[in-house]
């Protein structure tokens, strides 16, 4: 292994690392992604190895750094090591019989040998199940109300897919009652009735830009709520005009009955919601339309469903987050 | 069929994928220079010292890597040394074809870049029956 103008130091002094993902893996991890139990993530890039040890380049880097990594803004050349947040990077030579050699080498004594291609960057990856958590990278300026906007309508559409969404659709049987209840309190009672373990929570949060917005959520819900606004990006003119059309409907309707919020779905009402909703991949709509009786606000459900993902886009579009490309 | 590392891969879930065959095909594969070297058809759970971080639990790392041709193992091998240049150092920096027969493992299906992964049958050895064609430094 090439020999290294280091500082050698007695032990690796940051513990309690936990592996989060692999970042660039072929028969073993190449790039993988920790993270310290205060929050901070840390890179290991493997550089080289012998027939003692495999040599891993590690050192602390930011979240958005990590996002824009990730989402392939920034190239692997533009990250390691320049996107270390120190001014050194650890050299750790890991033997087979588990002990570890670690030293500190500043960026500039790293041998050329040890980096990537400038150029080059991370393909697509893989949703991770197993991290529990979900970061969105944030441009541009947030104001408070922005970051309450957003989180409510992530929290809705989240909540919406969670319980309706077909990897929940074995559940529907046990939820009738949503069938009943009112529309003014749904979003309500819908956020309640995801267990706490799976509920989005804002873990953390960076407003500088580059920035970030870290929830602890089910990541396999958070895929389907970023796969609803792909969604909607994909079909924007089909479910814009159908918005439209059943807000009509419902504004009409609400003049000619007796009761506000609760209401006779005629058969054009009906259709225009599966309409609506086959947009959206990430839902059975024959079985969704089943569970709920004949008697309801479901139009009103669906259109404020749809109007939380018209936010979530609408934040897209105004250039102040950016959604995972790459699930 | 038995495999090698059955106890190993016991304690993965669905390893090796239910839609892993038994076949026969032409095999590329990434080797050192000599082909008697023992780390050239070991899995990478089984290599010392393993390029390992965490605990692995792909049902890929109980499977050796191969590719459908020779182009695919040359442009993947170019992928991965744009991203690590040393990593001929730890995959090999040569490439050596062999045949595989149904009774050597089940395999999985070839991905979208050609690689697939082979779980091998107790008994079956390699190095007798691959050959280097080439040097993927070049």
């Amino acid at each position: 292994m090439n020999e290294l103008v280091a500082m050698p130091l007695e032990r690796f002094p940051v513990t309690q690392l936990k592996h989060v993902r692999d970042l660039i893996y072929f028969d073993g991890p190449l790039l993988s992604e920790f993270r310290h139990k205060n929050g901070e993530s840390y890179l290991y890039y493997w550089c080289d190895c012998n027939e003692q040890a495999n040599r891993w380049m590690v050192f602390r880097v930011s979240e958005a750094t990590l996002l824009r990594l990730t989402e392939r803004i920034l190239s692997l050349g533009e990250v390691i090591p320049r996107g270390s947040r120190d001014d050194f990077v650890y050299f750790l030579d890991m033997f087979s019989d588990g002990s570890i050699k670690a030293c500190l080498v500043m960026p500039e004594a790293i041998p050329v040998d040890y980096l990537p291609a400038p150029s080059t960057f991370l393909e697509p990856l893989e949703p991770s199940p197993d991290t529990h958590s979900c970061s969105f990278l944030l441009e541009g300026e947030w104001s408070m109300k922005a970051i309450g906007d957003f989180t409510e309508a992530f929290n809705g559409v989240y909540s919406f897919v969670y319980e309706f969404g077909d990897m929940h659709s074995q559940e529907f049987a046990t939820h009738s009652r949503w069938g009943k209840i009112n529309h003014l309190h749904f979003f309500r009672d819908l956020t309640s009735a995801v267990p706490a373990r799976d509920r989005p929570y804002v873990e953390a949060i960076q407003m500088f830009s580059p920035g970030f917005m870290r929830f602890s959520l089910n990541t396999k819900t958070a895929e389907q709520v970023i796969q609803c606004v792909k969604d909607f990006r994909s079909h924007d003119q089909g479910i814009i005009s159908e918005m439209y059309f059943l807000r009509d409907y419902v504004d009409n309707f609400r003049e000619s009955v007796f009761e506000e919020f609760f209401f006779s779905l005629s058969r054009i009402g009906s259709n225009s919601i599966k309409k609506l909703l086959q947009n959206f991949t990430v839902f059975n709509v024959g079985r969704f339309m089943e569970m709920f009786s004949e008697k309801n606000n479901l139009a009103r459900l669906v259109l404020l469903f749809v109007g939380y993902v018209e936010v979530l886009l609408g934040f897209e579009r105004d250039g102040l987050i950016v959604f995972p490309k790459s699930r | 069929m038995e495999f090698k590392y059955a106890e190993e891969m016991a304690l993965v879930d669905n390893c090796p994928p239910s839609n892993a065959v038994a076949r026969e095909t032409e095999a590329f594969r990434y080797v050192h220079e000599e082909i008697g070297n023992v780390r050239n058809f070991l899995c990478d759970c089984k290599l010392n010292p393993a390029r390992k971080l965490a605990e692995n639990k792909r049902c890929s790392g109980l499977g050796l890597s191969f590719f459908d041709s020779e182009e695919n193992a040359r442009k993947a091998f170019e992928y991965l040394r744009e991203r690590n240049p040393k990593i001929g150092k730890s995959l090999g920096d040569k490439l050596a074809l062999g045949h595989l027969r149904s009774e050597d493992g089940r395999m999985s299906q070839p991905n979208s870049k050609g690689h697939f992964d082979l779980w091998e049958a107790v008994g079956v050895e390699f190095a007798d029956r691959f050959e280097i064609i080439g040097d993927l430094m070049k």
